[in-house]
C-alpha cells in the first residue's frame, strides 16, 4: 500500500484538507504576509460534537465553497479553518454568521477569527487560542 | 450460590469490586466446617491467582495495544509529507502541485493576485543518465531540487512536475519579477559545482516563464511550457518568457510542443 493510499491530505468525512495539509499553505501565507507586510484573517468555525454527519458535510461543502483555503482542523471534533484577506474579523464573522443562518437555519454554529501576519504563531498555537 | 461474578474486562477493572464465586462458597460454608473452609480457601486462592494472571495478561495487552496505536500515529505523521512531497527530490509532488496551482488561480480571479508559473527543464538529462547510469541522474535531480529550495521564496511551490521536468509556482508575482527568479535560480544551476563519483557534471536548465490572465489549469502549464519548447530551440540553458519569446523574438509559440531534452 502506497502512502497515497494511506495518507492524501484530505478528511475523508468532510473532503475539506486536513491540519497537515492546511498548514503548508499557512505557513507560505505567513511568508507572502511577512513580505508585504499585510494581514489576512484565520477564520474557524466550530459545530457541536452531536450535529448529524450529513448536516457536517453540508456546512462543509459550503466552507470550502466560500473560502479557498480551507481545512478540517481535526478529526475529534467538527472544526473547519479558513484564510481570508478580509481585513475586519468582526465584520467577516457577522458576514459568516448571516450567510450560515439563512443557509443552515437549524443548525447551531460558533465563529472565531484572528488577525494574522508575517509575524504570527505557529498554525497550532493559533488554533489554541481560537479553541480556548 | 449467589451471582455469578463479572468477568474482568478493559472497563471494570480497577472501577469495581469482583467477588469470585469461589470467596461466595467461602461465606455459605461458615467457618464451622473447617475441612470445606479449607478447601474453599484452596480454590479461592487458585482462582485469585488465575484471575490475576489474567490481569497481567490483559494488562499487556492494553500496552500492547497502546504501543501499537502509537506506531501507527508515528507512521502516518511519516507518510504525510510523503503524500504532498515527491519521495526522491523532496520537492512538492504533481497532485499537490495542481492543486496548489487551481487554488492559486481562484486566488487570481478573485483577489486579483498576481500569478506566474515556471516549468524548468534539466538540459540533456538523458545523457547523464547514460553516461554515468541512473544513479547520476537522481543526484541531478536531488541537487536541482536543492538549489531549487535555497534560491526561491518560501512563499514559491517547487514541484516535480514528471521526470526530469519541474514546475514553480510563483504567488503574487508579475512575468518580469518571475523572469528575475528563474534567471538566479538558471545561473545558480549552471555555476553549482555538481560532482558525481570524482566526474564534473555540467548541469544546466531551460525555462518557460507565463503569467495567469485567465487560463485554466491547463492552459496555463501549456502557455509555461510553450516559452520552455522555445528556450530549447534557443540552445538551452536560458530563460525565455512569453512576452520575450512573442513580441521580442516574434515567435508563433502556439506551434510549440514535442521533444524537449
Amino acid at each position: 500500500m502506497s502512502g497515497d493510499e494511506l495518507y492524501n491530505g484530505h478528511d475523508l468525512l468532510t473532503g475539506l484538507h486536513d491540519s497537515f495539509y492546511f498548514s503548508t499553505e499557512f505557513d507560505r501565507r505567513r511568508s507572502e504576509l511577512k513580505r508585504s507586510g499585510e494581514s489576512n484573517l484565520l477564520l474557524c468555525l466550530s459545530l457541536p460534537e452531536e450535529t448529524e454527519k450529513e448536516r457536517v458535510k453540508q456546512v462543509a461543502e459550503y466552507w470550502g465553497k466560500t473560502f479557498i483555503r480551507t481545512c478540517r482542523y481535526e478529526k475529534k471534533t467538527y472544526t473547519f479553518l479558513a484564510l481570508d484577506k478580509s481585513k475586519d474579523s468582526h465584520e467577516k464573522e457577522q458576514e459568516i454568521l448571516d450567510s450560515l443562518a439563512s443557509n443552515f437555519p437549524d443548525i447551531t454554529v460558533r465563529i472565531n477569527s484572528l488577525i494574522i501576519d508575517g509575524n504570527s504563531d505557529s498554525l497550532d498555537k493559533l488554533a489554541e487560542q481560537l479553541f480556548a | 450460590m449467589g451471582e455469578p461474578a463479572e468477568k474482568p474486562n478493559k472497563e471494570n477493572i480497577g472501577s469495581k469490586v469482583i467477588i469470585h464465586p469461589a470467596f461466595q462458597r467461602v461465606k455459605e460454608l461458615g467457618s464451622s466446617e473447617s475441612s470445606g473452609f479449607y478447601q474453599a480457601l484452596q480454590e479461592a486462592e487458585k482462582s485469585y491467582n488465575a484471575m490475576e494472571q489474567k490481569v497481567s495478561k490483559l494488562e499487556k495487552e492494553l500496552e500492547q495495544e497502546r504501543q501499537e496505536n502509537e506506531l501507527q500515529k508515528k507512521e502516518i505523521e511519516r507518510l504525510k509529507p510523503l503524500a504532498i512531497k515527491d519521495g526522491l527530490t523532496a520537492a512538492f509532488n504533481h497532485r499537490y502541485f495542481i492543486e496548489q496551482l487551481e487554488a492559486g488561480i481562484e486566488e487570481n480571479f478573485i483577489e486579483g493576485n498576481p500569478l506566474s508559473l515556471l516549468m524548468i527543464d534539466i538540459d540533456h538529462f538523458k545523457e547523464f543518465n547514460d553516461t554515468y547510469g541512473h544513479q547520476a541522474g537522481d543526484y541531478v535531480l536531488k541537487q536541482l531540487s536543492f538549489i531549487a529550495n535555497t534560491v526561491l521564496r518560501e512563499t514559491d511551490i517547487f514541484a516535480r512536475y514528471g521526470g526530469e521536468e519541474f514546475a514553480v509556482i510563483m504567488p503574487s508575482t508579475n512575468e518580469k519579477e518571475a523572469e528575475e527568479a528563474a534567471e538566479r535560480l538558471r545561473k545558480a544551476v549552471e555555476s553549482a559545482d555538481l560532482q558525481y563519483r570524482g566526474e564534473k557534471l555540467d548541469v544546466t536548465i531551460s525555462v518557460g516563464v507565463a503569467p495567469h490572465t485567465s487560463e485554466s489549469v491547463d492552459e496555463l502549464i501549456t502557455k509555461a511550457d510553450q516559452p520552455l519548447y522555445a528556450a530549447k530551440e534557443l540552445g538551452r540553458n536560458c530563460v525565455v518568457t512569453r512576452t520575450y519569446a512573442e513580441k521580442e523574438l516574434g515567435i508563433d509559440l502556439s506551434s510549440y510542443s514535442g521533444e524537449k531534452s
